[in-house]
């Protein structure tokens, strides 16, 4: 059989379409704003991030952890994601990466196990939850785990900082209702009145903060399968 | 007019897209997309679209490098209209521009 007779496997076909939609995203986001190629130096190699494609996140950062591995510069560039109404969380939030051997981890410093000391924001217009569980909000980049949940990874030390939830209302707490005790110690931005005052309630209640910390690592792995 | 290059990966095969694009005063004032596919571990020049001279163009090539067929595309759009001029094409052919481009092959 001759070269060009090979065919394309379904499946390399697939995230090719997906990334030549995704690079059409990236281009359009440039064209917009130009101070986005800042950030990334001149002949560097992209691999795109989608917000909410995990299986095609994960067949790109596989890409990206061989090219690595063969001794390649590489640098993730996260697509499409909207920018938030969060001050500091846009400030910190990095949209490019260069791509080491990224090997998510829990630092050695253990996480703080009480609510009350989490950094916590929650912003409704994009029903999205962030919970820094060391108190800071450090610099560092989502990396999706399941439709709903990504790690919040510390660009220098690879280490897992904290969890970024999306759909929370819509899916999460429907899902794993003591999840909503999170909003108690929220920074909200841009909930309604009647919003506010619902979640308040759900704040008066008798919190149980250990279940919500364990609920984060073990219920929501369970919801995204 | 600096201009930066990138590469932006497509696919398990290796493929890119290879992204040229120079700026003047904080705006695109050029973009150039060219598909290159990684065939026998080499990157090689299938496909390209630019904006010269005021058009946008799409030019197939062939092993040699060569352009084996000049198209325009569009003409006195803006650069998000050609870029997704391009991505539509892309979208659409790049397998088959893939395989042609393996036909030229001595």
């Amino acid at each position: 059989m001759s070269t060009h007779r090979r065919r394309v496997a379904r499946a390399t076909a697939e995230q090719t379409m997906k990334n030549v939609e995704l690079a059409r995203a990236f281009l359009h986001e440039v064209l917009a704003r130009p101070s986005i190629l800042e950030r990334i130096p001149t002949d560097a190699r992209l691999v795109l991030i989608p917000p909410s494609e995990p299986e095609l996140a994960r067949r790109n950062l596989s890409i990206a952890y061989q090219m690595v591995e063969s001794g390649e510069s590489v640098f993730l560039q996260r697509v499409g994601v909207p920018d938030p109404d969060v001050p500091a969380w846009h400030e910190t939030e990095l949209r490019s990466l260069q791509f080491q051997w990224l090997v998510p981890r829990f630092p050695v410093e253990a996480p703080k196990f009480s609510q009350a000391d989490w950094a916590i924001t929650y912003e409704r217009q994009l029903d999205t939850l962030i919970v820094d569980l060391y108190g800071r909000r450090q610099p560092g980049m989502a990396v999706p785990i399941n439709p709903h949940m990504g790690l919040w990874v510390d660009q220098r030390t690879h280490e897992i900082v904290g969890y970024v939830l999306a759909q929370f209302l819509q899916t999460l707490v429907s899902k794993v209702p003591q999840l909503v005790n999170l909003l108690s110690t929220a920074e909200l931005v841009g909930a309604t009145d009647d919003e506010i005052a619902e979640w308040r309630r759900a704040r008066e209640s008798k919190l149980d903060e250990e279940e919500t910390l364990l609920s984060l690592g073990d219920e929501l792995d369970r919801v995204g399968t | 007019m600096p201009e930066r290059s990138y590469e932006i990966l497509l696919n398990d095969l290796g493929d890119i897209i290879r992204v040229i694009i120079a700026t003047e005063a904080g705006k695109v004032v050029m973009f150039m997309i060219q598909y290159e596919a990684r065939i026998d571990g080499k990157l090689r020049r299938v496909v390209r679209y630019d904006t010269a001279h005021g058009f946008a163009h799409r030019d197939l090539l062939d092993w040699s490098g060569e352009t084996i067929k000049k198209r325009k595309i569009g003409e006195e759009i803006s650069f998000g209209e050609a870029l997704d001029l391009a991505m539509n094409d892309l979208k659409a052919n790049w397998k088959r521009y893939r395989a042609n481009y393996e036909r030229t092959r001595p």
